[in-house]
């Protein structure tokens, strides 16, 4: 062969290839990994029990949550109870039990957190306390839980935010509630609460 | 004939002490040779590692600093240390000659940063908890590992380059000359090889210093060392294909033969889906594809070992530059995301975002990505021709 047509041969060749290549990744492969299935989390709170409904000024109560993902595995799914009469966690909330692969953490007033299911970067001001309790990863089907002893800080109706959500949020089932009120994170809450009355 | 006699006698010992000399240098030539094997073997096996670690951080979130990636990264550190052993006791006979002492210095500084970097990241995390991917730590550990991985790579081409007794096989060793082959056919195998085993470890080394300087994977509970995103997108739109390109043609400068460099990217392209992309099932079905990445260091390999000309050279540059968003994802979705997506990246998520990435950036990356890419020949260039200049000093 002579060299001008090896040169030819070689150069067909890499054209060929580039633009297959080149074809294939800036066109083709985005629609293939946007059509791929995107996992849809559902947090489900099965249990949020409260040792007593009523409690004297100085006592404490404690809450019991069971919480299991019921849809795909998520990347992070998170269980968090808020305390809006509450200015800071230390010495008033205690967690007595928990069976998450990672440690809770606390969210202080004044932190930096994700909002409205963490569609963005974007943070908001956390105005009160909460504790957060999550799996990173969380899979399909398994369950944990989570006890805290919680002893309010003044009189009067002592309230309390619980909600769970799956993340990549995707969807509305990846979210639990599913309605009801809306907290400051713009997420939905479920709202329990008790009264703390004179000793 | 009393004379005569001693003449032969002489001559007889002179080669006998030839014969012993070369014998000895021989078995200090290997011992110098497989300690810088051990450190490259051992420095990837960290680099390598420290890749999974951080892909085990962004899916399991672990909160102990025993884990299985940092066990196998200080089996790396082990091995690494072993091997700078073997290098030091070679050193007398073989490496304390000429410029043999600059590889043995650069492993000797930086196996001693990575030795003091375990306990020191050690102490981090009992102090701070759990740290990002760019800590005080991490930066002493990445920077030794890459002194260390030039060491042992510099000291691997030196030995295979440089032979003062046997001068007749030195020729034969020597690179090829730019348009003048010369190369041994007999060292083809196994040397070449041994340069993809030096480089590797020096290309992720360096790929985590510059993921360290634009990931944003650094914001801890006690420190936010993430760069600032516009910055971190420039810096590896610069950093990453410049790399890319100098080290693809340093494995095809360095061996003048086709095949290394292709082998070297598929290897790169291997420990890419070991470490970062099998441990997230979600980035399983990508795999394939990811793959594919193979074809551009193909025909860069190719056009280099077909043409010695400078233009086609920075055509192989600017081809290796252009496909450096395909060769540094998945990781490189987090660096585009902060300055064109702002999409918060979960794990599962990762080949979608990268998707939405190069159907709205990748037209405008591609330019600047090609002419790093350039500039990434011209320095393998540069080095290829200052190590020369090196090797004729030692000659």
């Amino acid at each position: 062969m002579t060299t001008s047509k090896k040169t030819i041969i070689i150069s067909v060749a890499i054209v060929a290839s580039l633009t297959f290549y080149f074809t294939l990744s800036v066109f083709y492969l985005p629609d293939f990994y946007q059509s791929l299935k995107t996992p849809i989390p559902i947090p489900f709170l099965s249990e949020v029990k409260i040792s007593e409904s009523m409690i004297h000024f100085g006592n404490s109560f404690d809450i019991e949550i069971t919480a299991t993902n019921t849809g795909d595995t998520a990347d992070h799914q998170t269980v968090s109870v808020a305390f809006l009469n509450l200015t800071q966690t230390e010495g008033f909330v205690q967690i007595t039990k928990y069976n998450f692969p990672q440690s809770p953490f606390l969210i202080q007033v004044g932190d930096e957190i994700n909002y409205d299911y963490a569609s963005s970067e974007d943070t908001i001001t956390a105005p009160y306390p909460a504790i957060e309790a999550y799996g990173r990863p969380w899979e399909s089907n398994v369950t944990y839980h989570l006890g805290l002893k919680v002893t309010p800080e003044e009189l009067g109706t002592f309230v309390f935010y619980v909600k769970s959500v799956g993340q990549p949020h995707t969807d509305d089932l990846s979210h639990f509630p599913s309605d009801g009120l809306i907290d400051y994170q713009r997420e939905f809450v479920k709202v329990y609460s008790v009264n703390v009355t004179e000793p | 004939m009393r004379s005569r006699t001693s003449d032969t006698s002489n001559s007889a010992e002179k080669s006998t002490q030839t014969t012993l000399d070369e014998e000895k240098y021989r078995h200090s030539k290997l011992k110098f040779k497989i300690g810088c094997i051990l450190i490259s073997l051992g420095v990837l096996l960290t680099s390598s590692s420290a890749g999974w670690d951080i892909t085990n951080h962004l899916i399991n979130k672990p909160e102990t600093f025993f884990s299985t990636p940092h066990l196998l990264l200080y089996t790396g550190v082990v091995v690494a240390t072993l091997g700078s052993v073997i290098m030091f006791v070679s050193k007398r006979s073989f490496a304390n000659q000429g410029k043999f002492k600059l590889p043995m210095r650069l492993v000797i500084i930086g196996i001693l940063m990575v030795v003091i970097a375990g306990p020191f990241d050690y102490n981090w995390h009992v102090a701070f908890g759990l740290d990002g991917l760019l800590s005080p730590s991490h930066l002493i550990l990445t920077f030794g590992l890459f002194l260390a991985s030039i060491g042992a790579l510099s000291g691997l081409v030196f030995a295979r380059n440089f032979s003062p007794l046997l001068t007749s096989q030195k020729r034969e060793n020597q690179i090829e000359q730019e348009g003048k082959p010369k190369q041994s056919v007999v060292l083809l195998g196994m040397d070449n090889l041994l340069s993809v085993i030096g480089i590797l470890p020096l290309w992720i080394t360096a790929t985590g210093l510059l993921y360290m300087f634009s990931l944003p994977f650094s914001d801890t509970q006690s420190f936010d060392f993430n760069p600032d995103p516009t910055f971190a997108a420039i810096f590896a739109t610069i950093g990453l294909p410049l790399l890319l390109s100098t080290i693809l043609y340093l494995s095809y400068g360095l061996n003048y033969r086709f095949g290394i460099l292709s082998i070297t990217g598929a290897a790169f392209l291997l420990i890419s889906i070991l470490t970062t992309m099998i441990p997230n099932e979600s980035l399983v079905p990508t795999i394939s594809f990811y793959f594919l990445s193979i074809i551009p260091f193909v025909v860069a390999d190719t056009i280099l070992s077909y043409s010695k000309t400078k233009s086609l050279q920075y055509v192989a540059g600017g081809i290796l530059g252009s496909c450096s968003f395909m060769v540094y994802y998945p990781f490189i979705t987090y660096v585009y995301n902060g300055v064109f997506t702002h999409d918060v990246v979960f794990p599962s998520l990762i080949a979608l975002v990268y998707s939405e990435l190069m159907i709205s950036s990748y037209s405008l990356l591609v330019g600047p990505l090609i002419v790093s890419g350039i500039l990434g020949v011209i320095l393998g260039r540069y080095i290829i021709s200052h190590s020369k200049i090196l090797e004729q000093k030692i000659e």
